[in-house]
């Protein structure tokens, strides 16, 4: 009998299914890889499982027997506990106050210290998870935080540790470690569900892993039995009606975006672009392949203007611009539609038109000396509405009354209401119906013919396979593989995604 | 008692504070006001059938007479719309129902009369809720609460003097009321006008006793500009610091108004601004021709009153017509967006922090020279921190700062006379105005029921959009 069986559990949110009747088992003693592209259902359904979501329908046997999870610390009573991924710890206080808090040990009614650290001193030897138990966390680094989170588990005996992908903070060196932990931790009987995106960690550690895509279970598989290209194609396949491959229009001798050779690090300062060098030419569509988190966000923030190389150079219509700003670049023909379009796209409580006017407001016709003129901004929204066909009340609505579809054709609009030299278009059909998929690959199509030349950045292989004139895989931060459409298989992609460029070159 | 009360027209206001006049009018007029409100938003809005919109009629009249009716017109205004086509409730402002897409067909022009409608109802209300909050607590303490709020309402509005009062004491937070209200719009949490304010006044003071040889309208020019540049550098501080260095404004400027407060007093304490033989901490008078004319007889209302509804005007349009107002409220909605988008955030931030701090000044310079005529120490009574709750009252829009102003003016000048004809103590001024901002603050108004409701109509809607 299965260990854990959560059965036909499904959750709405307003306007998305997060999760569609999925039925997910895990074995005692195992690790189990939960997989899936953002916005799949992983976490929702593991918060379900916490106790910090209720589920819609759908039911939840512990050994068998049901049981009702209705806030997270029932889930501890009965042995499942989460380490989030952002972890949940209080900065001020020491290593073993955060793993003790709200379960310390008392002598009467004072908090019996010495006890405490020995207890989490003890912890932490057995199961090789080096911490100073007297250490401030603030002193920490990401790797040690996260032992003190597993820590925390383990003090309050967890059986089912839920890991929120638990190596995105990570350096190499930290992920390794974790790992023996993992299988330290498995080996004494206990059973983990690790969440994650990143495949190579999938093989690596993992037993079974079960993938969803868009709230549905794809199904579950066995690590040794499968290949990661597999997994991969279960996680981005979609079944969709692509638009047929049509004539090239590229310039080969055009380049209109050179990237030579940039270096960038992330957020932490960890390197997150090694050495990245392409050229898009005037008229191609260029698809950048990849499974997420393996530095597409740095590129196109660093191709935009908000992330600036470490090296390297970047490189408009002949124009270096590796050191001028977002307004500069876009003034001189750029233009991006951004991976998350509720946040980076739109300003979902302001206007339409507004948002409509962001890029341009700046000179004539739609300001003049400072001042906006408030006919113009009215007639280019009303003829953006009328061209990208909005369905919309009026200019004057806010975006956030919008559905998805039609928020993106707002964000379309804006981007290319004049055609541009160079198009970053980031996951632009993400959590599109397939009205809307079509219209935006429609107009990537359009403006290939007017000669803009586009990177195309998606997890979507069909996608991809399907615009793109040629395609790039990115691996850790660097470009793995750059097939011609024709060489281009969801096999061979799939590899290099997977980081195993030498099995994928032709035989 | 000495002093002569002037009985108002007081069913005009609220017919429950009866008083001269015929009661009975008042309460026909407010029911009148009250039903036709309400069954007309019933009809409008919910679809309801005639018989909703009689009961709506009742409800509104019933209301009225409660001198509750602006309470209606809010409760009323957020019933949820109802779909023609399926049926479905849904928010009052969806466009479209979240059941069968039918789009609405509300004409955009209803849509901005029923907001400004349901906005008008939200300051209105928000105001009665404080004052019926503070008239019982008075009754609880054993005062007669009705003939305090007519003792506040007489000196508040009374005669043509007290109205006078009123509007003197509504122009320095008018001024830092719009200062407020364009750093919260830009989403800067800027409580530092108060510190601006007194750099602000400073500065004026010192060029109205300095360059006495100056006429009278070149050195009162003078004496406005500086002080507002003296207000707009001072905001710049906390401006930078959270623009080039992500430092809290919130922290810096609260801050920054002590730095403020006690180094203007040190200027006329001991400084180089100490007159000698001055019992008070004050610097010297500015000079006779700087001196604003006064607009009324008997009253200090003077013409900085005038210069503050030029300045509202003045913010209206730079909010809503310039370039530098668009950026600011793109800032303020999506900062994130605003970046990605090419907008400089920090030069807005700036911008934004000169203007405000800008505006202080404006509220400073304005004080010493129409109505103290000298820098005194620690001369603000929290115009600062009043307009604060001025710009939260009226939703960060200039229009709404205007009337959060008037009817706080009113308030402040009517409650200092309160304790000569009851035995209420000025405190009782404090309480309301700080039940204002406690009804402010939980924004009962729209915020409290449509989040409930939404929850509920988001879980009705998920299975269609499922199915689809």
């Amino acid at each position: 009998m299965a260990y854990l069986k959560m059965a036909g559990i499904t959750k709405y949110f307003p306007g998305v299914v997060a999760n569609s009747s999925v039925d997910f088992e895990v074995e005692e003693g195992e690790i189990h890889a939960l997989v899936g592209e953002n916005g799949a259902g992983k976490s929702t359904l593991m918060k379900i499982l916490y106790g910090m979501e209720k589920s819609d329908a759908g039911e939840i046997f512990l050994h068998g027997q049901p049981v009702t999870i209705t806030n997270p610390q029932a889930a501890i009573k009965l042995g499942i506990d989460m380490v989030h991924q952002h972890f949940e710890l209080v900065p001020s206080l020491t290593v073993a106050e955060n793993v003790t808090l709200g379960y310390e040990p008392r002598r009467g009614p004072f908090v019996d210290r010495q006890t405490m650290v020995e207890r989490v001193r003890r912890l932490s030897e057995q199961f090789g998870l080096q911490v100073d138990p007297g250490a401030r966390v603030s002193s920490l680094s990401v790797g040690a935080q996260q032992r003190v989170e597993i820590l925390k588990l383990l003090y309050r005996d967890a059986r089912l540790l839920i890991l929120d992908e638990p190596s995105a903070v990570l350096t190499p060196q930290e992920v390794d470690d974790l790992f023996e932990v993992l299988r330290r931790l498995v080996a004494e009987g206990r059973t983990a569900i690790f969440i994650t995106h990143k495949l190579r960690e999938v093989m690596a550690i993992c037993h079974r892993a079960t993938v969803l895509r868009a709230g549905r279970v794809i199904g579950t598989v066995r690590v040794t039995e499968t290949q990661p290209e597999t997994i991969a194609q279960m996680m981005v396949g979609r079944d969709l009606e692509m638009p047929r491959r049509q004539t090239s229009h590229a310039t080969p001798d055009r380049p209109r975006l050179i990237v030579c050779d940039v270096h960038a690090a992330d957020d932490r300062g960890l390197p997150a672009l090694r050495g990245i060098s392409f050229a898009v030419n005037a008229g191609e569509i260029a698809g950048l392949a990849g499974v997420e988190g393996n530095g597409q966000t740095e590129l196109i923030q660093t191709l935009v203007g908000l992330r600036f190389p470490e090296r390297g150079d970047l490189v408009l219509d002949g124009r270096t611009i590796t050191r001028e700003r977002n307004r500069t670049r876009r003034e001189h023909g750029l233009a991006v539609i951004p991976e998350d379009r509720n946040h980076q796209g739109l300003s979902l409580p302001s206007a339409l038109s507004e948002n409509l006017i962001a890029t341009r407001y700046q000179g004539a016709p739609f300001s003049r000396w400072g001042v906006l003129v408030p006919g113009e901004i009215r007639r280019f929204a009303q003829r953006a509405i009328r061209d990208f066909d909005v369905r919309v009340r009026g200019p004057n609505v806010a975006v956030k009354t919008l559905s998805g579809g039609n928020a993106q054709k707002v964000v379309i609009a804006r981007e290319l209401a004049q055609p541009p030299a160079v198009l970053i278009a980031a996951q632009p059909t993400r959590g599109l119906d397939v009205g809307a998929t079509q219209f935006v690959h429609n107009e990537l199509l359009r403006l290939r013919e007017q000669q803009t030349a586009i990177l195309l950045i998606s997890a979507d292989l069909d996608e991809l396979l399907a615009l793109s004139d040629r395609l790039l895989v990115i691996f850790e931060g660097a470009l793995v593989g750059e097939l011609d459409r024709s060489q281009a298989t969801r096999e061979r992609l799939g590899l290099l995604m997977a980081g195993r460029a030498g099995e994928a070159a032709p035989a | 008692m000495a002093t002569q009360r002037t009985p108002l027209p007081y069913w005009l206001i609220a017919p429950i504070l009866r008083g001269s006049g015929d009661v009975w009018i008042g309460i026909a007029l407010w029911i009148a006001i009250g039903a036709l409100v309400t069954a007309a938003l019933m009809r409008a809005r919910h679809r309801a059938a005639w018989r909703g919109a009689l009961l709506g009629a009742v409800l509104g009249g019933v209301g009225g007479a409660l001198l509750l009716a602006p309470l209606w017109f809010g409760l009323v205004s957020l019933l949820d719309k109802r779909c023609a086509h399926c049926g479905t409730q849904t928010r009052p402002d969806a466009a479209t129902c979240p059941r069968c897409g039918h789009a609405f067909t509300e004409s955009p022009r209803l849509d901005a009369f029923v907001a400004a409608l349901v906005n008008l109802a939200r300051v209105v209300m928000t105001i009665e809720l404080a004052l019926l909050a503070g008239g019982i607590i008075l009754e609880l303490s054993g005062k007669d609460a009705l003939d305090t709020y007519r003792v506040l309402f007489e000196w508040g509005l009374g005669t043509p003097r007290a109205r006078a009062n009123s509007l003197l004491a509504a122009t320095p937070i008018i001024f830092t009321g719009l200062g407020t209200a364009i750093a919260f719009r830009a989403g800067i949490f800027n409580v530092g006008v108060e510190g601006s304010l007194y750099m602000g006044a400073l500065l004026a003071a010192w060029i109205g006793f300095t360059f006495t040889d100056l006429p009278a309208l070149p050195l009162i020019a003078l004496a406005f500009v500086a002080g507002a540049l003296a207000g707009g550098l001072w905001g710049l501080v906390p401006g930078y610091l959270k623009a080039r260095l992500r430092v809290d404004e919130v922290v810096t400027t609260i801050m920054l108004n002590y730095v403020a407060i006690e180094f203007t007093s040190y200027m006329v304490q001991s400084g180089p601004f100490f007159v000698p033989g001055m019992a008070n901490a004050m610097s010297k008078t500015i000079a006779k021709q700087a001196q604003l004319p006064q607009l009324v007889e008997r009253s200090q209302l003077n013409a900085s009153f005038i210069l503050a509804l030029v300045t509202v005007v003045a913010i209206m349009i730079l909010m809503s017509r310039t370039r530098l107002g668009f950026e600011a409220r793109m800032v303020g909605d999506n900062p994130l967006f605003a970046r990605w988008s090419g907008i400089m955030v920090g030069r807005t931030i700036l911008l934004v922090m000169f203007v405000s701090g800008l505006l202080g000044g404006l509220a400073g310079a304005g004080q010493v020279l129409g109505v103290h005529y000298n820098f005194t120490a620690r001369f603000s009574r929290g115009f600062g921190f009043d307009g604060i709750t001025i710009a939260l009252l009226g939703r960060n829009s200039p229009v709404g700062v205007l009337i959060g102003a008037l009817l706080f003016g009113a308030l402040r000048s009517g409650g200092t006379t309160i304790e000569v004809f009851t035995d209420v103590p000025i405190d009782l001024v404090d309480i309301v105005q700080a039940l204002i901002i406690f009804f402010v603050a939980i924004d009962l108004n729209l915020d409290f029921l449509s989040r409930r409701r939404r929850a509920k109509t988001d879980r009705d809607a998920a299975p269609a959009s499922a199915a689809a």
